[in-house]
């Protein structure tokens, strides 16, 4: 490190005046080498079929031109829908997210009823944070950190359908004769009237869906019992299994992670806390985690894991970088 | 935009869409203005990933971009009729890239506030916490670890570092910085789609690298 911090001085001193003629002092600069480092991590994402997925999104989003005018922001004083917490912060949040997502429910919808695309009211919920929603037929959503739930303006009138993205509980009580169904990726799971939970985050490969009381129905061919879990794969075949202790924790606003290992428990902890983890040591990935949070102190889960899995944190705001001692 | 340099993002261009490299921007403006989404297609594969990039550098994240990216261009076409085929559409796409996500770091701060109070009342409002004690406990594991390599620490540590103290400097400080050293701009160019004179580009750039070097001494 004092090596760093002493070329960090040096070459701080040395150039000042960046015209274009003395550009090429500052190659050597670190602040000049991390803006470059900064580029490169950009465009490792930004791979080709990255720019052809973004592409297709903002292409369905034309093609579905009419859903992007409608106003979000007053469907959510219709008194159908209620928040029960994080009120102000869903509504800022629907009218940012409801055009991102426009297009994507426009054309899934188009291709299901083969007609107009429909309009929908959008919950999300950041980082951090969780929300209750109430859909009109007195069905409870708790939606967990990150997600995204689409309700069709038309929800009830014959067909009982939402899209998530993310995890979220649903608590379908009324037992109406329309089914209530969940698409999710390209899965959907329909029930009559239970509890259970769906979970696809857009960085996950499978969809999960895991009862917790009653029965439902997974994409029509698997039928999940309480305590079941089903996951289904990219290629649509499914494995059913028991749900794992802590399948249901976030209802009760816990984290709980099972003997898993850290690299796959990165992405639970940067959602529930609203950090961004980085192993800097990689090999720390393989190391295995038992943990349980029920508060989302930042310092108190960067204390934890270094006593636990005997690492180092360096800690910069929300980022943390985990290194070997 | 300035001609006397290579453009920047020319690597992407040519990778991405080699068989309508051919085409300017004025005939695919043309087009576009015409109503065909052929030729918008060619104006997203031709900008989307550094106008996505330029957002990226403003809102810490490609993810963050994504939405931006995708409202400039569907306003794009919404307007497309108003279009001048004259009028450099890359400029035009910098500044409504860069309008947008004046707004959304804006919102950023309004839903900061929201969003920490939105925490704090959740556990009495929600009805689904049975509040608790502080982190319950993390019970440490085992497994093999290689010895980490020290170097590639730091310099991850560093990139980060940069990385962070970046998202510390003001808007355009930020916005003026990148596009030199990352993206190569020339001073004119950055000055364009800023909407200020080459001079105070030239001095953006300046003062932003003094900022990072002095925010660097802090945090590290």
């Amino acid at each position: 490190m004092s090596g760093f911090l002493a070329l960090g001085c040096i070459t701080g001193m040395s150039t000042n005046s960046p015209s274009d003629n003395s550009h090429d002092d500052l190659k050597s600069d670190i602040v000049e080498h991390g803006i470059l480092a900064q580029r490169q991590r950009f465009d490792s994402v930004l791979t080709d079929s990255e720019v052809t997925r973004r592409k297709s999104a903002i292409m369905a989003a034309i093609n579905s031109g009419q859903a992007n005018r409608q106003p979000a922001s007053a469907s959510l004083n219709r008194p159908a829908l209620s928040f029960k917490s994080s009120y102000s912060a869903l509504a800022v949040l629907a009218v940012v997210t409801v055009v991102a997502f426009s297009g994507w429910w426009g054309s899934k919808k188009q291709s299901a009823a083969g007609g107009a695309a429909a309009d929908s009211y959008v919950y999300a919920t950041e980082y951090g944070e969780q929300a209750n929603v109430r859909l009109p037929d007195g069905s409870q959503v708790l939606l967990n950190v990150g997600s995204t739930l689409m309700v069709p303006t038309n929800f009830g009138n014959g067909s009982r359908e939402v899209m998530l993205e993310g995890e979220a509980l649903f608590t379908v009580t009324s037992l109406t004769s329309v089914p209530f169904s969940v698409r999710s990726g390209s899965s959907v799971t329909r029930v009559l009237g239970t509890s259970f939970l769906v979970r696809r985050y857009s960085a996950d490969s499978t969809v999960t869906v895991a009862v917790r009381d009653g029965r439902v129905a997974v994409d029509g061919n698997t039928v999940l019992g309480r305590d079941e879990r089903a996951t289904v794969f990219n290629n649509g075949s499914t494995q059913v299994d028991s749900v794992n202790k802590g399948q249901f924790a976030f209802a009760s606003n816990m984290l709980l992670l099972d003997d898993v290992p850290l690299s796959s428990a990165i992405q639970d902890m940067n959602r529930w806390f609203d950090v961004d983890i980085e192993l800097g040591t990689y090999s720390l990935g393989s190391k295995r985690i038992i943990a349980t949070f029920t508060e989302r102190s930042v310092a108190e889960l960067a204390a934890n894991l270094e006593l636990a899995l005997d690492l180092k944190v360096v800690r910069n705001g929300n980022k943390l970088v985990l290194f070997t001692k | 935009m300035s001609d006397k340099q290579t453009p920047p993002g020319a690597r992407f261009e040519n990778a991405i869409s080699q068989s309508a490299s051919h085409l300017s921007d004025r005939d695919i403006i043309s087009d576009v203005a015409g109503g065909s989404t052929t030729a918008f297609e060619r104006l997203i594969d031709r900008y989307l990933p550094e106008i996505t990039r330029f957002a990226a550098y403003l809102l810490g994240s490609t993810d963050a971009a994504e939405d931006v990216v995708q409202q400039v261009f569907v306003s794009t076409w919404n307007n497309r009729e108003t279009l001048k085929p004259d009028a450099s559409i890359k400029s035009y796409l910098y500044r409504a890239v860069r309008n947008r996500c004046l707004n959304e770091l804006d919102a950023r701060e309004i839903r900061g506030h929201v969003s920490l109070s939105a925490m704090d009342d959740r556990g009495a409002t929600s009805g689904v916490t049975p509040g608790g004690s502080a982190v319950g406990g993390v019970v440490g594991s085992s497994g093999a670890v290689l010895p980490g390599t020290p170097p590639e620490d730091e310099r991850i540590l560093i990139e980060t570092t940069v990385q962070q103290a970046l998202m510390h400097l003001p808007e355009r400080r930020r916005a003026a910085v990148n596009l030199r050293i990352a993206e190569d701009f020339s001073y004119p160019e950055i000055a364009q789609i800023l909407g200020i004179s080459t001079d105070a580009a030239e001095r953006l750039v300046r003062r932003a690298l003094v900022d990072l070097r002095a925010l660097l001494k802090e945090m590290l």
